[in-house]
């Protein structure tokens, strides 16, 4: 069979049918492009929706908080306390000093006065004063304080005889440190 | 393509074609893309903060389950360290305590500069059977002046006439004692009829401002406990509202 049409005709409809073509390619892009930007619209709608909800709820929980804040301060006050309790412990135990002095006295030996002080800065010093029958017995008080915990060394500050008709007594100072407990 | 390019139809499509791709891609997505992107990073955050919330507000619910026993920890942790040095609270517990193991005693709490320092005038003993043994201090009649100093520590001191054993007890008793405390001096000095003693220290106090509870109520409630079940307290904080009674029709008399 022969094709008796003239080649000008042919080429004109090859071309016809190519625009029709491209024509339908661009309504695709270009619709697909719409779609596109109007599905991302739509999502960022229904997003805004859902962020006023999720806001709601936030409030509603702040609300809720809100409601039992004497509670909450109340909480958060003894937390603060019971992290800090470490801070204001005691770091002498002084019924342990005043213990270890007793049970560290001579028997033929009686005691005046214990002072007992002491700052930030340093350890506390006890300052025992009291009488003796023999100066053996306040060397070995002295010596037993030294050895004795909570205590950090010992020494005997004054010794002093004194003569009655009857006796003769000893009256002493001795100084020792306090170490922590 | 040479022949596409003269086709008029062709040139006009396209140029439409252009011009409506480059407008929705340059004008219309970069907004779209742009409030995309924040309610993300929005929804992200809000997502966090919600979670956040919710385990707040399930503390929270622990928390008013046990209001009667939060109430009472919060008493104990503002009687053992307040927020102000509480001088008048203070001078109560000591008096209690003192009172609690029979003694006389001069307690000396400083007040503000513009007031009085508070002195509790140990009672003179009625008759011989109001003498308790190791103790019977009549302690000081002048008044005590004082003022509270800066920080956040404030001075005390307990005097009397009290022998070597009632010290012991009254040093066993501030170790329990509800308002935290630091014996800084023992002075115990014996004379030929009595013996006399004071004991000085400090108690502290700190401000508490802008303190945010975090962590379970169920670890909180179980340190406090362990931590204020041992502390005494020998005094409850004056309710002017609820107690005293007021009112004269000539107060000198």
């Amino acid at each position: 069979m022969i094709n008796l049409v003239p080649p000008e005709i042919k080429q004109r409809k090859g071309l016809k049918s190519l625009v029709y073509v491209v024509t339908l390619a661009y309504i695709v892009v270009a619709s697909v492009l719409v779609l596109g930007l109007a599905g991302l619209a739509t999502y960022n709608y229904t997003q805004k929706i859902y962020l006023g909800s999720q806001q709601a709820e936030l409030d509603r929980l702040a609300a809720e908080k809100n409601k039992d804040k004497t509670l909450l301060s109340q909480a958060a006050f003894i937390q603060d306390r019971v992290k800090n309790a470490a801070t204001y412990k005691a770091l002498y135990d002084w019924n342990a000093v005043l213990d270890a002095i007793a049970q560290s006295t001579p028997t033929n030996t009686r005691l005046t006065s214990i002072k007992i002080s002491g700052d930030a800065t340093k350890p506390p010093t006890v300052a025992i004063s009291g009488e003796s029958a023999d100066r053996r017995s306040i060397i070995l008080f002295k010596d037993k304080l030294a050895l004795t915990k909570p205590f950090n060394g010992a020494g005997i500050t004054s010794l002093t005889e004194s003569s009655s008709e009857t006796n003769e007594t000893y009256t002493f100072s001795i100084s020792a440190l306090v170490s922590k407990k | 393509m040479h022949h596409l390019l003269s086709s008029k139809y062709f040139l006009v499509i396209s140029g439409l074609f252009v011009v409506l791709t480059v407008a929705i891609i340059w004008f219309f997505f970069p907004p779209v893309i742009k409030t995309f992107n924040d309610n993300r990073a929005e929804s992200s955050a809000l997502a966090e903060k919600i979670k956040a919330s919710q385990a707040e507000a399930a503390t929270v619910k622990d928390l008013v389950a046990a209001k009667t026993t939060i109430a009472e920890l919060y008493d104990n942790a503002s009687a053992a360290l307040p927020s102000s040095p509480s001088a008048d609270l203070l001078l109560l517990q000591f008096d209690g305590l003192t009172k609690s193991l029979g003694l006389d005693a001069t307690i000396t709490v400083p007040f503000s500069e513009s007031s009085l320092a508070s002195q509790v005038a140990p009672s003179a003993p009625k008759d011989e059977n109001d003498i308790k043994p190791g103790s019977g201090s009549t302690g000081g009649t002048q008044p005590i002046i004082t003022s509270s100093g800066g920080g956040t520590g404030t001075d005390f001191s307990l005097s009397g006439e009290w022998d070597y054993p009632t010290v012991l007890s009254l040093l066993t008793k501030l170790k329990t004692f509800i308002r935290w405390n630091t014996v800084t001096s023992i002075d115990l000095t014996k004379t030929a009829d009595k013996t006399t003693a004071t004991i000085s220290g400090k108690v502290f106090w700190t401000p508490a401002s802008n303190l945010q509870f975090s962590g379970s109520a169920k670890d909180l409630l179980s340190q406090a406990k362990t931590l204020f079940n041992p502390y005494v307290s020998y005094a409850v904080v004056p309710d002017v509202t609820k107690e005293g009674n007021f009112g004269k029709s000539n107060p000198f008399q």
